[in-house]
Formats: structure tokens, sequence, C-alpha cells
């Protein structure tokens, strides 16, 4: 099912590159997290003055994408070095599921209220809301993952 | 008082012995920490991709940096605060880890980096919205800011793969530590490989 070869053994027998991915992973999430947050944060009316969440998301827009290829390919990087721990492990599928949700949730339904002009505020405020629950959950099962088994 | 010693007091105060003994409250701070990188971290790399007028692009700097600086700094003391919970709990392993103290070092150049900027950049960006081109200076400051924040969370996850010096390591698996008369604990990274290798891979 999955690969074994020569790059995944590279992976697993050296802390240095599943470290490089870590740090990949973390930068690529800062991004993606952080610009997708930014819209949350003009939902909420809690942003910046004179602006729009659909503005802000406009000219966000390609680094929340580029942040996320980003995190998700380090993430494969990690998940291939072991895979069968992962998958064994009771946080990590959680976690799939949940980000799986949240890439569906941002690109529909959050990205659709966002772009409203004229959103109904209990609409805007609960789907930013959602959304920052969504990720700031999918950052925690990350760490539990190593924690638990 | 030894560095070491003093080390010692530290994560043995009731606080951070709790933090470190406890099963969730570890990882429970530490993801905090994480989400706020997530977040307010990625508030901090927007702005300087702002100043260097790669995102952002048509909202004034003024309303970026202003709008953003209260939120900024809590994140910035809630981070603080979690990783101070997470780095004196562990102060033992981790006072002569060079890449905790090299993250130390890096904290120190962001006050340096506030410091130099703020005058300039930070603290009336109005002007910066007026220049024809953003201002040298801003992009400076956008660039060392960039470098900074990217290096310090690098340096924070590199903390738990730092091995200490063979002289004081147990090498063994196989049963040699007898050899050994110091006895130091495998890395976080060992302990979370031996963890996680122990239900599955073999």
């Amino acid at each position: 099912m999955l690969l074994q070869n020569a790059f995944t053994d590279a992976l697993s027998e050296s802390d240095w590159a599943f470290a490089l991915a870590e740090c990949i992973h973390i930068g690529g999430f800062a991004i993606g997290v952080g610009s997708i947050a930014l819209v949350d944060l003009q939902m909420l009316n809690l942003g910046m003055r004179h602006q729009t969440a659909a503005r802000i998301l406009r000219y966000t827009e390609l680094w929340t994408v580029t942040g996320l290829i980003f995190v998700v390919f380090s993430g494969m990087v990690l998940f291939s070095s072991m895979p069968g721990v992962y998958l064994v492990n009771q946080v990590f599928p959680i976690k799939m599921y949940v980000l799986v949700a949240a890439l569906i949730y941002n690109f529909t339904l959050h990205r659709k209220v966002a772009v409203m002009d004229n959103p109904p505020p209990l609409l805007s405020k609960a789907a930013a809301i959602v959304s920052l629950l969504l990720w700031v959950s999918i950052i925690f099962g990350g760490i539990f993952t190593g924690f638990l088994e | 008082m030894t560095i070491p010693e003093l080390s010692h007091a530290i994560q043995s105060l009731g606080l951070m012995t709790y933090i470190r003994e406890s099963g969730y409250t570890y990882p429970m701070i530490m993801s905090t920490h994480l989400a706020c990188i997530g977040v307010f971290g990625g508030f901090i790399l927007l702005t300087d991709l702002r100043l260097l007028g790669w995102a952002l692009t048509d909202i004034p700097i003024s309303t970026v940096i202003n709008g953003l600086r209260v939120w900024k700094r809590v994140g910035f003391c809630i981070m603080f605060t979690m990783g101070f919970l997470l780095g004196t709990s562990e102060m033992d392993k981790y006072y002569a880890n060079p890449y905790f103290q090299t993250k130390m070092l890096l904290l120190v150049t962001v006050a340096v980096h506030a410091i130099v900027f703020k005058p300039q950049v930070y603290d009336h960006p109005e002007w910066l919205d007026k220049a024809p081109r953003t201002p040298g200076v801003a992009k400076v400051a956008a660039i060392c800011s960039l470098l900074i924040w990217i290096a310090i969370p690098c340096m924070g996850r590199m903390i738990a793969y730092y091995e200490p010096p063979k002289a004081q390591q147990v090498l063994s698996t196989e049963g040699d530590a007898r050899n050994y008369s110091v006895h130091v604990s495998p890395t976080e990274a060992q302990e979370r490989r031996l963890r996680i290798s122990s239900d599955g891979r073999g």
C-alpha cells in the first residue's frame, strides 16, 4: 500500500530530515492558518478598520493556499516516515478527519460567507468561530499525536 | 549558585514539577504554544509580507500595522507564557542545549529589532502609506523580522533533537549501561521515537 523506498528510509533513520520537515510544517501552518485567522478576525469585526473580510480574503488567499500546500506536503513526508505508527495512533486519524472537514469548510461555506456583501452578523461570526476552532483543534491534534500512542 | 544548580532549582519549583510530571498539562501547554504560532505568528509573517509588498497589497500599511498591533501583543504574551512554562519545567535538560540557547538569543534580537525599527516603522506607519514606494527601512525591518520569526520556531523544534555529548550518554539498549557512570535520560525526540516504535513498528 505504501511505498517503502530509500527516501522514507532516509527519513526514519535521520532525525535531521524529520526535524526539517517539522520546521516546514510549522512555518506552513503559521502562514496558512494565520491568513485564515486574519479573515476570521475581520468576520468577527475585530480586525482592521474600514476593511471587509472579502478584501482580506482576496489579498491573502494565495498565501493561504501556499501555506496549506507546504503543511500538507511536509505532513505527508512526516507521515511517510512511520505510516504504521501514525495509522494506529489514537489521535492522528481524528486529526485527519478534522483536517479534511476544515479544508472543505474553508473553501466552501467559510469562503461563501466571507465574500458576502452584507452577511447577517450572526452568520459571519459563527462561521469565523467554527473556522478558528477547526484549525486550532488540528494543531492540538498534531501535538497530541506525538504524546499519545 | 552555578547554572546547573539554578536550573535544577527552577525546574524543582512546585508548578514546574507539576507541569513536567503531569500527563496532559504539558502537551496542552505545548499545543497552546503552537496554536499561537499558527494564529498570531501568522499575523507577524503577514505584516512582514505586507511591508515587502507581497501580501495584502491593496490594504494600506498603516491599516495592517495598526489593526494587528493589539493581536500580535496578545499573541506574544500567551506564546511567551506558554514557552516560559515549557522551558522552565525542563530546565535541567535545556540550559546546556545549544538550540535552546540560540532560541533565547533570538528572543533578545526580537527586542533589538523593536528598539531599532519601532520608532521609524511601527509607531508611525502613516508616513509609509504616503511614500510613493515603501521605504527601504521598512523593508529591512520586514526581512529581519521574517528571518528572526522563522528561526525561532525552528530552533524551538530542534531543541527536542539535541543529544548531549557522548560521555554523558547512555548508549545502550543492549544493556551495557553499567559502563556509563552518569545516567542521562534520552532526548525528547528519542523518547518520542521509543514510545512510538514500542507499539507498532518493532
